[in-house]
Formats: structure tokens, C-alpha cells, sequence
């Protein structure tokens, strides 16, 4: 057994650290918990006759709005956290009757504002990600299998009411992550991986769908792709390349 | 008579990483295999994949100087699927397979 085999214990191989993102199923039950609790204590109160419990939840519903908000922010959802704050802050002026203004009318003007902050959160991935190397039509492969001709180096595709593809390469330069941006509104954006490769999703979707394969591989040497972007009406759908073509 | 080679191993990159791992006296780790096979980490880690789905290869992830590292040996059900390829292998390159079923057949007619 060598030294630093895995069943050598002491010396430079440690255990596997737990990951850090294994607690998020008990994290995510916090809101509802807190939420119940609020619920519970309202009912309670009201029980007692020291409040009426319609009345209050009639004005301070968006309290929940806020709550999640809160939630995401700590969760570093920045934007939705965000969103679900100032709606919620809004939402309880009005029920408040500080803010005069119909809930009805604000729809809209919410709606614009949500899809706005998620173009320009896009607009910084976007930026972030052409400024990694890569090509639209094959990051990597030996030049066998890489499609001959125009190499451009940022990966990227777009589909605005139709379809668009994006396929990726792998020729064996390892890198750490490859960032592909993708932006489909009203389209779908089909990409597909070398197989061997792992996925990270983070593009910002928004009534779109995105699809990302389940069977991944779970080596931290397997090569990242990374989707930034921004799927608002559309779908994004991933997939792998054939294994037994590799 | 002629025996099925096992396709878990009989793919080209599969048979030279089996062959690696069931020459080794200890696991070999992720990076020494890709050196090794001159593989990208992709095509490894689909290989792998293939073989610890079988069962034929098993994969402890580890931390060396705070840098994640799968370290990969055969289990003892690879090592004997491994040893019956080898020897359905040498029935077709000694001939033997291919003179046994020629010989049913003859006998058949």
C-alpha cells in the first residue's frame, strides 16, 4: 500500500469532507417551520380574544412575502431574494394602507422589474462567462473528431422563437470548468456534453424549463461545464454524448 | 463454445484500464490513471463510471493537500470478471474455441 493510498491512513490523504450542501434538506424546512409557528401563535392568539386572526392576516399576509425574501437572501438567491422583499415591502404598504395603490396595477410593473433584473444579472454572467476560453461549436476533441473550420472561442448559444444547439468538445486540455452562456426566450437551447463531463447549472430561468441530465459523474476530476445564462419562455435541455462513441 | 467476451471490458479503453488496475498491487489514483492511459479526464471518468456501475471497480474519494482526489481499484468481482476475459480470450487467439465448435458441428452432421 503506498503512502498516500487511500487505505493508509495518517499522512497526506484525508477522509472526504461532508458536503457542505448535504444540510440543505433540513435548512429548507426552516421557513415552513417558522411559518407554522406564525400560524400556530396567530390561531392561538385568537383563541384567547386578544386578537381577531382574519383581520391580521388580512393586513399582514405580505409578512410571508418578506419572510421568503429573507430566506432566499440568506440562501444567497440574491435576486429572487431581492424580488420577493421589495414585492413584499410593497405588497404591505398597500395592505397597510400606507401605499395607495391597487394590487392589480402593480402586476405588470413587478413583472417588467423581475424580468429586468434577470437580464441584467444575465448580463454579468454573460460577461463573466465569454471571458473563459471556448468555442461555440467544439471546446475541445482532438482534431479527429473536432469539426474542422471557424474555432470561435466563446462558447455561447441563442434561441429566440426557434431552436438553437450548442455542442461541446472535449479535447483533453482539462481545464478546470468550461462556461457556456446560453439565452433562450420563446426557444429552446439544446447542448450537448462530452460524455464523462460534469453539469453545473446557472442560468436563471423564469417560466422556462431547464433540463439537466441526473446521471452525472461524481469524480472532482471529471471536467465542469458550466451554463450561465438566462431561459425566460424557453427551454434549456442538456445532454450527453453518446458514451460508446468515446 | 466459442465464450462472450464480457463488453464491461472488452471496449479498448476499458480492457487497458482493467488491465491497469488488476496489475496494480494498490488503488491508483485519478491523474495517474489518465497519465497512464493518456486518456482526458472526461473519457476516464466515463469508463470509470462504466465499471463501477458494474461492479467491477470501486472509487474512494479522498483529499491530498486539500485537493480532491478518486482513488480506484478493482473489486473482487472485477479481478474475476477480468480473469474470465482473459481466458475466453485465449480460447479465440490459441484457436481452441474455434476448433471446438467446428468439431460440434461435424459431429452434429
Amino acid at each position: 500500500m503506498s503512502k498516500d493510498s487511500p487505505s493508509a491512513g495518517a499522512g497526506a490523504v484525508r477522509p472526504e469532507r461532508p458536503d457542505r450542501r448535504a444540510g440543505r434538506g433540513v435548512g429548507g424546512a426552516v421557513p415552513f417551520g417558522v411559518a407554522l409557528i406564525a400560524v400556530g401563535v396567530l390561531l392561538l392568539l385568537g383563541q384567547l380574544d386578544v386578537l381577531d386572526p382574519a383581520r391580521v392576516a388580512a393586513e399582514w399576509w405580505p409578512l410571508l412575502v418578506i419572510g421568503a425574501g429573507l430566506w432566499w437572501l440568506f440562501t444567497r438567491a440574491w435576486l429572487a431574494g431581492a424580488f420577493a422583499l421589495g414585492a413584499g415591502l410593497m405588497l404591505l404598504g398597500i395592505t397597510l394602507g400606507v401605499l395607495d395603490a391597487g394590487l392589480g396595477n402593480l402586476i405588470f410593473p413587478l413583472f417588467l422589474l423581475l424580468v429586468g433584473l434577470l437580464l441584467l444579472t444575465s448580463g454579468v454572467r454573460l460577461r463573466r462567462a465569454t471571458a473563459v476560453a471556448g468555442d461555440t461549436t467544439a471546446r475541445h476533441g482532438p482534431a479527429a473528431q473536432r469539426p474542422a473550420g471557424h474555432v470561435d472561442r466563446r462558447p455561447s448559444a441563442t434561441a429566440v422563437f426557434g431552436d438553437a444547439r450548442l455542442r461541446l468538445y472535449d479535447d483533453g486540455d482539462d481545464p478546470e470548468a468550461l462556461v457556456a452562456s446560453v439565452t433562450s426566450v420563446f426557444g429552446d437551447v439544446h447542448v450537448q456534453v462530452p460524455a464523462g463531463w460534469r453539469v453545473r447549472n446557472r442560468t436563471s430561468a423564469l417560466f422556462g424549463d431547464v433540463k439537466i441530465p441526473r446521471d452525472q459523474p461524481t469524480y472532482p476530476e471529471a471536467p465542469v461545464a458550466e451554463l450561465h445564462g438566462l431561459v425566460l419562455f424557453g427551454d434549456l435541455k442538456v445532454r450527453y454524448e453518446d458514451p460508446e462513441e468515446v | 463454445v466459442l465464450p462472450e467476451l464480457d463488453p464491461v471490458i472488452h471496449a479498448p479503453s476499458r480492457l487497458r484500464l482493467v488491465t491497469l488496475l488488476a496489475g496494480a498491487d494498490e488503488p491508483l489514483d485519478f491523474p495517474r490513471l489518465q497519465q497512464l492511459l493518456e486518456l482526458t479526464a472526461g473519457n476516464l471518468s466515463t469508463h470509470l463510471r462504466k465499471l463501477e456501475q458494474a461492479g467491477y471497480a470501486e472509487v474512494t474519494k479522498a483529499y491530498r493537500d486539500r485537493t480532491p482526489v478518486t482513488w480506484v481499484e478493482l473489486t473482487p468481482t472485477g479481478r474475476h470478471a477480468h480473469a474470465t476475459y482473459l481466458a475466453a480470450l485465449r480460447r479465440y487467439l490459441d484457436g481452441e474455441g474455434a476448433r471446438d465448435l467446428l468439431r460440434d458441428e461435424d459431429g452434429v452432421t
